[in-house]
């Protein structure tokens, strides 16, 4: 690949937009997150600010904007502002090799999911680094988790993506999306439930959220590794939260739901509509199930997703050695 | 090992089982009542345990059946009771302080006379803790006329002023706090505004009522109470008994006239002078919420 002046354009425009993207996820998310809780409760959410309270969500990043970052004594100045920086930055990588449509495409590269898989893994450096540099030993202990955590879903959830990969016999993402159909019963989610549910725990697992969000456990921790950020600091970890969720999200689109490939006409709304599909049912099981204990998380995914996994991408690889 | 397994796919199921009914919850219509476009109904209301309030009393609903004791006193894990006692069993003088109140009920329970009981009143508002100290004797007064519609014998000025309500000679802490040497002169009592705001719905009631009375009363119950009075105020009325049940329907504020100036027109009358700083406020406060529209919901 000859890094021309065309490409580095279009990957400057790319940044931009997945910027602004990004951005505008965690608002349209904070918003549906406390919606969904609030009818899941059976209360409204937020109600008075703006029309059924949708402008809430921008004035409460209005707020963070404005807060005061507070920076306590003892920490690790320079790992203490590198923390949230690296939790932000390798984010906006990964959405470079996603497939938005036939031609809409960041970056693309013939190995995309490695490149996502391997950058996933800098989000749980930035979570040590804010745990170790904060000094304090609620944010430290939920560092701990994060790696621990992290590093062990992550197996589970590359072999439930390998999977896929031996069926389509590409890691192109853009190849993967163009093997499935425009209807539902050709995605490979039929082909490969196993592999979809493994992948939906791990992602859950993998993002750090309920009921798997122990790094940052409210009634243990205060706030896990976040515990001693403000402001900007704060936001930062909060963005790239949510855009790890939505990355997730899309990789779940294209792996196993049919990409931007839909009904009527291909094109990134498909895409997204599957995404924030997937996001709901994050919401959903988070405002419905408690939170697991360590032992039980660490057991649930050893125990059982590891060698599921294992499984299925045994039985895939024969039966694709067999019979195609 | 089977087993576990078995035990795994059991509890997957109960996990779809959990999602299910989260899903219902996620479809079926809220049940907050938003608080100043809405209120709760009266039903619910009936099984509120707000501030304490005194009793009516059996034979005249504005007479308390307290006999001074002071076992609510002593029992009172708050020290919030004074109970003065006058020359008679009946006290001169009894004094609240919500603001140490927890609610929990034991002055209730100990009162060997059931001089006490829980209010339903939900919508209290004050603007210093001062006005959470509430003098139930004349709050008692004010309801027991509403409520029985009938003349208590007017209170000379005089009296007026050496009420307990008013009194600065008064023992406890709270009347004698309220009474700095440096503060404006008091307002009189008539052009007094309501001070421990009662944020009553029902304050808009008097206009959808039976009683002849004109519509002014859906901001003010004093200003309706003449008219009301004029209205009600026959022979007949004047007994209690015959008139309480009718009233308690209504829910007319009527009051005779010389009550209407004694007696301050929110149900919990403060206890102490009020500071004419925060006046103008509470009194504007007042009025917006009690003469906007509310509307009922159903908590069903
Ligand atoms: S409810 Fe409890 S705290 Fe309140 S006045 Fe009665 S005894 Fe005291
Ligand atoms: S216990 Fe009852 S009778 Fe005794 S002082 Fe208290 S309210 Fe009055």
């Amino acid at each position: 690949m000859d890094l021309s002046l065309a490409i580095f354009v279009q990957i400057i425009a790319a940044v931009l937009l997945i910027i602004a993207l990004m951005v505008g996820n965690a608002v349209v998310m904070v918003y549906m997150e406390r919606k969904v809780a609030g009818f899941i409760q059976r209360r409204p959410g937020p109600y008075e600010v703006g029309p059924w309270g949708t402008i809430q969500a921008i004035c409460d990043s209005m707020k963070l904007l404005a807060k005061q970052l507070y920076r306590p004594g003892n920490v690790d100045l320079i790992l203490y502002y590198l923390a949230p920086v690296l939790a932000f930055f390798p984010v906006l990588l990964l959405f470079l090799p996603i497939p938005f449509g036939p031609w809409l495409t960041a970056l693309h590269i013939n190995e995309g999911i490695v490149l996502i898989l391997a950058f996933a893994g800098l989000g749980v450096l930035s979570n040590l680094l804010a745990g170790w540099a904060s000094n304090n030993k609620f944010s430290l202990l939920g560092a701990a988790r994060a790696v621990a955590q992290t590093v062990a879903y992550e197996i589970p959830m590359i072999l439930a993506l390998l999977a896929v990969v031996f069926l389509s016999g590409s890691m192109d993402l853009k190849r993967i999306t163009e093997q499935q159909g425009q209807w539902p019963w050709e995605w490979n989610i039929l082909l490969q439930p196993l592999a979809f549910f493994i992948y939906l725990v791990s992602l859950v697992g993998e993002t750090n959220r309920a009921p798997f969000d122990l790094p940052e456990a409210e009634s243990e921790l205060t706030a896990g590794f976040h515990t001693e950020y403000s402001g900007m600091g704060f936001a930062l970890f909060f963005l790239s939260e949510y855009a790890n969720m939505l990355l997730v999200s899309f990789v779940a689109a294209v792996f196993f739901l049919g990409g931007y490939k839909g009904p009527i006409a291909d094109g990134f709304w498909w895409l997204f509509i599957k995404a924030y599909a997937v996001m709901f049912f994050m919401v959903w099981i988070r405002w419905t199930f408690p939170r697991v204990r360590f032992d039980q998380l660490l057991n649930l995914n050893w125990k059982w997703l590891l060698p599921l996994g294992l499984l299925n991408l045994w039985a895939t690889a024969i039966i694709m050695k067999i019979f195609l | 090992m089977l087993k576990a397994i078995w035990d795994n796919i059991k509890g997957l199921y109960s996990l779809l089982v959990g999602m299910s009914i989260t899903g219902r919850y996620l479809l079926s219509p809220v049940e907050t009542i938003h608080f100043p476009r809405q209120v709760v109904d009266d039903e619910i209301m009936a099984s509120f345990r707000g501030p304490i309030q005194l009793t009516l009393g059996k034979k005249d609903p504005t007479q308390t059946r307290c006999i001074s004791c002071q076992m609510c006193a002593k029992a009172c894990p708050g020290h919030c009771l004074t109970v003065t006692k006058g020359d008679a069993k009946a006290p001169i003088q009894w004094l609240y302080d919500f603001s140490y109140c927890c609610l929990c009920g034991a002055c209730v329970e100990t009162c060997p006379t059931g001089a006490l009981e829980f209010s339903h009143k939900v919508y209290l508002v004050t603007v210093s803790r001062q006005e959470l100290i509430l003098d139930l004797l004349s709050d008692l007064k004010t309801r027991g006329t509403q409520l029985g519609n009938q003349i208590v014998p007017p209170v000379p000025p005089a009296a007026k002023e050496a009420s307990p309500s008013v009194a600065p000679a008064s023992p406890s802490a709270p009347a004698t706090l309220a009474a700095p040497t440096s503060a404006p002169p008091a307002p009189e009592t008539k052009t007094d505004p309501p001070k421990a705001a009662e944020i009553k719905p029902d304050a808009a009631k008097p206009a959808q009522t039976k009683e002849p009375a004109p519509a002014s009363g859906s901001t003010d119950p004093v200003a309706a109470s003449p008219a009301v009075n004029s209205a009600t105020n026959n022979p007949a009325t004047n007994n209690p008994a015959t008139n309480i049940a009718n009233d308690v329907k209504t829910g007319a504020p009527a009051q005779s006239e010389p009550k209407a100036q004694t007696v301050a027109p929110q149900e919990l009358a403060p206890a102490t002078k009020p500071e004419t700083k925060a006046n103008p406020v509470a009194n504007k406060k007042i009025h917006d919420h009690s003469s906007r529209p509310a509307k009922k919901r159903g908590h069903k």
